[in-house]
Order: structure tokens, then C-alpha cells, then sequence
């Protein structure tokens, strides 16, 4: 591995809960979700990111630009196989060229049954399952080698002149899977078992399985031992709780995903996670290795839904943690303007729009949106190391205080603060 | 169709005749950002929004605060039956008015207070969005639909 020696050192001991900044490398590995439209964007800020994922629907579709993109920036990547698109209910007729390219790596079988309908795991039979199994790992272990014939142009939009050596692999190997809304659901089984199956087929360490189940399923206490118990042979679990949007999850989902991280974590099997937010990032205290997200969306997915697209208009609010809609955005920003000023944003981004007369959010450019939360979410990924978590919940609560205090009339939206504090602070006591 | 989005349209009626009474020009459907505030009215230089429930009143009193942006006061409207359960100390923290609506007539219960995070450039848009030629018109327009849904919806 390239990348984050340190992490790997500290695989082998339960996490300092002193949360020390280790020398060369963090504690938690933060990936974006490459999208192709943002390219120039992705390009000028890879010191704010350690990797990329890649959305089996782009890997596939767009194979040598997305290929030659990324294999240029010379950043650790996977690609996520996004098969649970297929279990989904949308309009076979209006199927999008991104998801038939998706069915074609998935094999014979997927690329068959897509246009019918939904596919049932259920149905597969155990040829089947290893013929779609093969499909995809055979894709991902040849996806640097097949996807150069657009290299030289990327290389030379960063500078440089020539492919030098070999680009790396995907850094690790993601089989297909499947979403069930219930951890003990015979959908859940057959993607357990699809995992199994690649341990046969690749090298077990880099063999990194996604449990993809609906966030309800974390509230359940047998749900999240079943989870620990089945994902506790793999080296590294992918954590995909479906609609698991950490605004608006339960405290008790909240406690679960905190405990799920933590007791694999202690197995010496961190997971990572798959579409996170300030929650997950706060979870590396109890082991969570990674996590990885949109730039500007993509904290939570609905595991069926076929949606793609550009990010909402959103503004992230550093003291909050979370984005807001413009509007009330504003709002925050401007009742706090006359208060305690800190949801202001000193970043790079927020300075230069300033200055050059777009303080107000509906001015801000596209880019500049974008920058400003990749900063910001740079910086809490650095401030999480420097203090412990104890006091990051006190921060929680404190900020919830005043934020509720100065524009009461959102006290609804801003609730998910104290649920935060609060499942951590009850699962930390369990 | 929605019975409460029928209702909001009836609300529009009686808190329309108040600031007509009281001399305002009245907007409907007025954008700001990625939302529509439900109803301004500009009576000489002041700029009211108002925002028409018939009973979510926490969800009017999240899009007033919105509305604050933009203009000088901002109030929420809601049924006369269930502005009783309007939360009065909210209101008196967030300086958002209340106005019960009964039947075609519609009365201040609590005045706003001068909001203090307008931004200049859109409270001034939103006043030039009211001119009193176009807001003859779009009065005209709303009343008419109003009328429609009343004709349509007897009940």
C-alpha cells in the first residue's frame, strides 16, 4: 500500500483514545466519490483528499477517462460495484447507458436479467453468483492496465511528460453485492456468501466485502452482533447502511453504527465507510479507518436508487458540520453575525469570494463551494486528532446551544447535534 | 388536490383584504434562493412577508425566519382554529408576527419586530418586485385563482 503507513502500524492495537496526530500520516482516510464532470476540480485540491472511490457505473462507462484520470493522479482507488442499483424498481425502458455498462462488468447473467426488471439475488444460482463474482474482480484487477489509452493526456494537464513504470491497482478488490433491509434476509445471505466466495478467488487482504443493509437494521441490538459476527473474517469491511443520512438517524441507529465500528475495530478489523459525514469522521476515535464521500453530496445513498448528478446547491456551515440549504444558511450566518460570529468561514475560498464581492452565498461560484467544504473538511479531519473525543462532544452540545439559541426557528433541523453527543456519549458508557 | 394546499389558497383571501386595508401592495409567490415566500406585502417602504399555513405553524415559523431575509417583518398566518397552538414564546424570540385568519377576514394577534438580518439587495429587489402596476396585476392573477378554488371546491 502507498499510502498511511502509520494506520497500518496501528492495526494491530486497539485505538489511543489520546488521539495523537501521527507523524506522516492520520488516523482516518478520507476518499471523494470521483465524479467525471468535476475533473478540473478534483485536479487542483489533492492535497484535501487521500483517494477515490469510483462508482462502478462511471469505472464502466467512462473506462478510459475516468481510467485515465484517475490512474494519473496516482491516489489510491477502489471502485464500488454498485450492484444494489440493479434490486431497484425504475423504468427498464429509460435504462441509462451508465447502468447497462455497469450490468456488462457485472457478466453474462447481470447484463441479461437488467433489462426484465429487478434482479433477485435470490434466484441466482451458485454458478451464477460466482460467474458475476469472477466478472467484477476480473474488471478491477485489470482496470489499470485496460484503462491507459487516455494516460498521456492526463498526465500532461498535471505536468508531466511520460507514464513512468506501472500505475497501481485498484487498492483494493470490492466483490458484487447486495442490499437486504434485514440483517438475517436470504438477500443478505447471498451477498455474505458472494463474499465468502471471493476469498476464495483473490488474496484475503485485499479482499474488502461492502455490507449494505438499511439503516433501521443498526437500531437492532442482534442486528449489529449478527453484523460483527458475519463481517468479522474479512480484513476490512465497507459499512453501506442504506439512507443512512447521520442528520436525521435515530440516536439508537447512531449507537449502533458507534458500536459496529468499534467491536470490529477491536477485532483488529477496522471498516470503513462507504457514504459518511462528521459522524463517521468522529468514529475514527473508536476505529473507524475511513471513509469516503461526494464533494458536496453523497453523505448518505439510498442503496436501490439508480440517481446520479451534480450536488445540490448547499452551503456547509464548518460549526455545524453539515450542510444547509442556501436559504437557511443565511439565516445561520447572518443571526450569528451579530452574535458570537463563529459559523463565519475563514477558509481560502470564503476569503477570496469576499474580496472579490460575493460574500453572499447566492454569489458564490460552483468552485468555490466546492473548495470551501473540501477545506473545511480537511481541517475537522485535523482537529479530530488533536483532541480528544470528549471534548468534541462537549463542542456538540455547546454549539447546539447557540445555534438554537440565535435561530430558534430551526431549532428542528439543528437536533441532530444533541442525538450526535448523545449516542456517543450513551455508547461510549455500554 | 391537497385540502390544505386548497386551504392555504383561502388563507391568501384574508390576509390579503387585512393589508389591502391597510394599504399594501401585495405579491404572491415572491422567489428567493431555492424557495417562494408565500405572500409580501409592501405597504409604503416597508416590506412584510407572510408565510400561509393552516395548521403546520413550526413549519411556517422555519420559512418566516427564511423570509426574514428579505424583509422588514415577517409573520405567519394560520387558521384561526389552530392559532391558539402557535408556540407565543418562539414567536417572541424570533420577532416573527402572528396573524389568525378567519374565514375571509384575518387579524394581527402579534405584531413582528423589525427583523434583524435583512440583506439590503433583496429587501430592495422584493420592494421593486412590487411595483404598483405589476402588483395590481399579479393581485389580480392570485384573486382569480383564489376565486377558481373557491368556485371548484365548494366545501
Amino acid at each position: 500500500m502507498l499510502f498511511h503507513s502509520s494506520i497500518l502500524l496501528s492495526l494491530g492495537t486497539p485505538r489511543d483514545h489520546d488521539c495523537k496526530l501521527y507523524e506522516g500520516g492520520c488516523l482516518i482516510r478520507h476518499f471523494l466519490a470521483y465524479g467525471h464532470a468535476d475533473q478540473t476540480f478534483f485536479r487542483g485540491q489533492t492535497n484535501l483528499y487521500d483517494g477515490l472511490t469510483i462508482p462502478g457505473t462511471v469505472a464502466a462507462f467512462y473506462q478510459q477517462g475516468a481510467g485515465g484520470f484517475v490512474l494519473a493522479q496516482r491516489k489510491p482507488y477502489f471502485i464500488d460495484p454498485r450492484t444494489p442499483v440493479f434490486q431497484g424498481k425504475f423504468d427498464r425502458k429509460r435504462i441509462r447507458k451508465s447502468h447497462l455498462a455497469l450490468a456488462e462488468i457485472h457478466g453474462a447473467v447481470v447484463q441479461e436479467q437488467v433489462l426484465r426488471g429487478p434482479i433477485d439475488p435470490t434466484t441466482l444460482t451458485d454458478g451464477q453468483r460466482r460467474g458475476m463474482t469472477e466478472a467484477m474482480l476480473q474488471f478491477q484487477e485489470t482496470f489499470a492496465q485496460e484503462s491507459t489509452q487516455k494516460i498521456d493526456k492526463y498526465l500532461k494537464l498535471i505536468g508531466q511528460a511520460d507514464a513512468e513504470g506501472q500505475f497501481a491497482s485498484p487498492v483494493w478488490l470490492v466483490p458484487p453485492y447486495f442490499y437486504d433491509e434485514d440483517i438475517r434476509g436470504t438477500k443478505y445471505q447471498v451477498s455474505l456468501r458472494i463474499a465468502r466466495l471471493a476469498l476464495e478467488l483473490v488474496d484475503a487482504e485485499r479482499m474488502h466485502p461492502v455490507a449494505c443493509v438499511l439503516r433501521s437494521a443498526l437500531s437492532s441490538s442482534d442486528g449489529v452482533d449478527n453484523l460483527i459476527i458475519d463481517y468479522t473474517p474479512f480484513a476490512q469491511t465497507i459499512l453501506f447502511p442504506s439512507k443512512f443520512d447521520e442528520t436525521e438517524a435515530s440516536q439508537q441507529e447512531l449507537q449502533g453504527f458507534w458500536r459496529l465500528v468499534k467491536e470490529l475495530s477491536q477485532r483488529n478489523r477496522p471498516p470503513f465507510m462507504l457514504y459518511g459525514g462528521y459522524f463517521s469522521i468522529l468514529a475514527s476515535h473508536v476505529g473507524l479507518e475511513g471513509l469516503s464521500h461526494g464533494i458536496g453530496y453523497g453523505e448518505s445513498r439510498d442503496a436501490l436508487s439508480p440517481r446520479s448528478g451534480p450536488a445540490p446547491e448547499r452551503f456547509y456551515i464548518p460549526a455545524l458540520h453539515r450542510f444547509f440549504p442556501v436559504a437557511e444558511a443565511q439565516v445561520l450566518l447572518r443571526q450569528d453575525r451579530t452574535n458570537r460570529g463563529i459559523f463565519q468561514c475563514a477558509c481560502v475560498s470564503c476569503e477570496a469570494a469576499r474580496a472579490a464581492g460575493r460574500g453572499a452565498l447566492d454569489r458564490r461560484t460552483r468552485g468555490e463551494i466546492f473548495v470551501h467544504f473540501l477545506q473545511v473538511r480537511h481541517n475537522e479531519i485535523s482537529d479530530l486528532l488533536q483532541y480528544p473525543l470528549h471534548d468534541h462532544v462537549t463542542g456538540l452540545r455547546d454549539i447546539y446551544g447557540y445555534a438554537t439559541t440565535i435561530a430558534p426557528a430551526l431549532a428542528d433541523n439543528l437536533a441532530y447535534l444533541e442525538r450526535w453527543a448523545n449516542a456517543i456519549d450513551t455508547a461510549e458508557k455500554e | 388536490m391537497n385540502s390544505d394546499i386548497v386551504q392555504e389558497e383561502l388563507l391568501m383571501v384574508g390576509v390579503g383584504n387585512l393589508w389591502r386595508k391597510l394599504g399594501a401592495r401585495l405579491a404572491y409567490e415572491v422567489p428567493l434562493y431555492e424557495r417562494f415566500l408565500d405572500m409580501v406585502a409592501v405597504q409604503e417602504s416597508l416590506v412584510v412577508a407572510i408565510e400561509l399555513k393552516v395548521r403546520d405553524w413550526r413549519g411556517a415559523v422555519r420559512q418566516a425566519a427564511v423570509a426574514q431575509l428579505a424583509a422588514d417583518e415577517a409573520y405567519i398566518a394560520i387558521c384561526s382554529r389552530y392559532a391558539v397552538s402557535v408556540d407565543r414564546a418562539l414567536l417572541y424570540s424570533t420577532g416573527i408576527g402572528l396573524i389568525a385568519v378567519y374565514g375571509h377576514e384575518a387579524e394581527i394577534v402579534i405584531p413582528a419586530q423589525p427583523s434583524k438580518i435583512t440583506l439590503t439587495q433583496h429587501r430592495d429587489a422584493i420592494a421593486a418586485w412590487v411595483k404598483p402596476t405589476d402588483s395590481f396585476r399579479r393581485d389580480t392573477i392570485a384573486l382569480s385563482l383564489v376565486d377558481f378554488v373557491i368556485a371548484g371546491n365548494p366545501a
